[in-house]
């Protein structure tokens, strides 16, 4: 049963319309022209207005548009009631928002058809409409607490900055940077197959994952080789039909070095004296599908030198003509930044990508760390 | 979207109908498919990429999905007509030391000739 609004000047169409209505329960509201339709509207909203046309105070288009501007009343469907050969305002009412006509004379069973299909229509909309808030409204949720993971702030000691976002609310990419000493610290980035909710749950399994692990190995003892190879043996593809890649590193300070290792993900880039180069120390396959042997590579570094960690989402940001932004665009931007600090870089690499990408969609997550020692 | 065929001695040809995107989506439809084929009692899958535009994470994990069924096994996943981006992606990933990546026509590889 629905409440329904009949606005026409003639009372034989209101009784008539009334009756057809009352056999399927519908409970009509009475109006005899614009004014006293816009009353009844302030006293209480109807499911469904029926609206006639030709008023003798007000144009039934104007009443249309009015009610289509008002954010209150603008999602109650209406039906016009024209005369059959009025063919130009059933055009410009249909234009104008209303969603059906109804000709006069008219038979009852159109009517009946006609405002329950539209009265369906508008339910089923109505909760559409609710579902995908509801859901929206979950994966925001999800999404802030899959912020929370990654780190707030810096960690004393190191210089690092990142830059991190989801193609969507919520994202396959998880990074972290810890502390494990005074001069070491432990720092990985992983990309999900997949991006959006499933990927997003992954990456929340495999952080936990890799924050219990360190705890129970301890911070001095962490070592990187039996970490992937854990990895590996922990998150088998057959128990999500997922995989991840990561690259992981300590950073040893006192050392002057960093032992690497690399699954699967895109070499880092390291800059030295100018120079950028792409740090390809990977011999390693996908972690999931048990080809980790847990190698890890030594790098000596200098002080002044950075690394760059990043997703293949950055390089594969695609522009509007289906180009992509490319490891040779992101070494040369690495290099040009080389004279200003690593929170300035990181904003220009930003600024960069985003530039070229214009309107383009995002695809994929887009993660990068830059570390300088 | 996908075919599936049987050549001489239960080797199966896998192949795309058109040229396509394996991404996401594709692979969640390519589970189902995979689904209805019998892989497992194939001595030996080829898949024929000629018609593999572009593939993503999904769409090698798929690959992946198609790769334990057989290998469980002890059988090949032999991969031909691949294009050069893609063999790279499979050289990135490592993959390329799971599947067997050749540069020839189905029929050889059916034939085992190359």
């Amino acid at each position: 049963m629905s409440r329904i609004l009949v606005v026409d000047d003639d009372l034989s169409v209101r009784v008539l319309l009334k009756s057809i209505l009352a056999r399927d329960e519908h409970e009509v509201v009475e109006s005899a022209d614009g004014e006293s339709a816009f009353s009844s509207l302030s006293r209480g909203k109807p499911d469904m207005i029926l609206l006639d046309l030709m008023l003798p105070d007000y144009n039934g288009l104007d009443i249309l548009n009015e009610l289509k501007q008002d954010r209150e009343l603008e999602s109650i469907p209406v039906i016009v009631l024209t005369g059959s050969a009025d063919r130009e305002s059933k055009l410009t009412a249909l234009s104008s928002g209303a969603v059906d006509f109804i000709s006069k004379p008219f038979l009852p069973e159109e009517v009946i058809l006609r405002v329950n299909t539209q009265l369906k229509l508008h339910d089923l909309i109505k909760s559409l409409r609710i579902a995908v808030d509801n859901l929206e409204n979950d994966v925001l949720a999800a999404g802030k607490i899959q912020n929370a993971l990654v780190p707030q702030s810096n960690p004393q000691g190191l210089a690092v900055e990142w830059i991190y976002e989801p193609s969507y609310r919520v994202g396959g990419d998880i990074f972290d940077v810890f502390k494990l000493s005074d001069n070491r610290f432990f720092v990985y980035l992983a990309d999900m197959s997949g991006h959006g909710v499933n990927a997003a749950m992954l990456s929340v399994m495999v952080h936990r994952f890799i924050e219990d692990f360190r705890i129970g190995m301890g911070d001095r003892d962490f070592d990187l080789g039996v970490f992937m190879k854990e990895l590996d043996k922990s998150f088998v593809f057959e128990r999500f039909n997922l995989f991840f890649t990561i690259v992981s590193l300590i950073v040893d300070l006192e050392e002057g070095i960093v032992l690497l290792s690399n699954a699967g993900h895109p070499s880092p880039l390291i800059q030295r004296n100018g120079s950028v180069e792409l740090l390809d120390r990977q011999r390693e396959g996908l972690v999931g599908i048990n080809m980790i042997r847990g190698d890890v590579a030594k790098i000596p570094f200098l002080s002044g030198d950075r690394l760059l960690l990043y997703t293949d989402g950055l390089i594969e940001v695609m522009n509007e003509g289906g180009e992509m932004f490319g490891e040779d665009r992101l070494i040369d931007l690495v290099k040009s930044c080389s004279k200003i600090d690593i929170k300035r870089t990181s904003g220009r690499l930003k600024d960069s990508y985003e530039s070229f990408k214009g309107d383009a969609l995002a695809e994929d997550d887009i993660t990068a760390l830059l570390i300088e020692f | 979207m996908f075919e599936f065929r049987l050549a001489k001695d239960e080797i199966g040809v896998i192949s795309l109908e058109k040229r396509a995107r394996i991404t996401g989506e594709t692979s969640s439809n390519f589970r189902k498919w995979q689904d209805t084929v019998d892989l497992k009692s194939c001595s030996r899958v080829i898949l024929d990429g000629t018609n593999i535009e572009f593939i993503d994470s999904m769409g090698i994990a798929a690959l992946i999905s198609i790769y334990k069924t057989i290998a469980a096994e002890g059988n090949d996943l032999v991969l031909v007509n691949l294009s050069e981006e893609i063999k790279k992606l499979l050289n990135t990933l490592r993959l390329d030391r799971l599947f067997i990546v050749k540069d020839c026509s189905v029929e050889e590889a059916v034939k085992n000739s190359c």
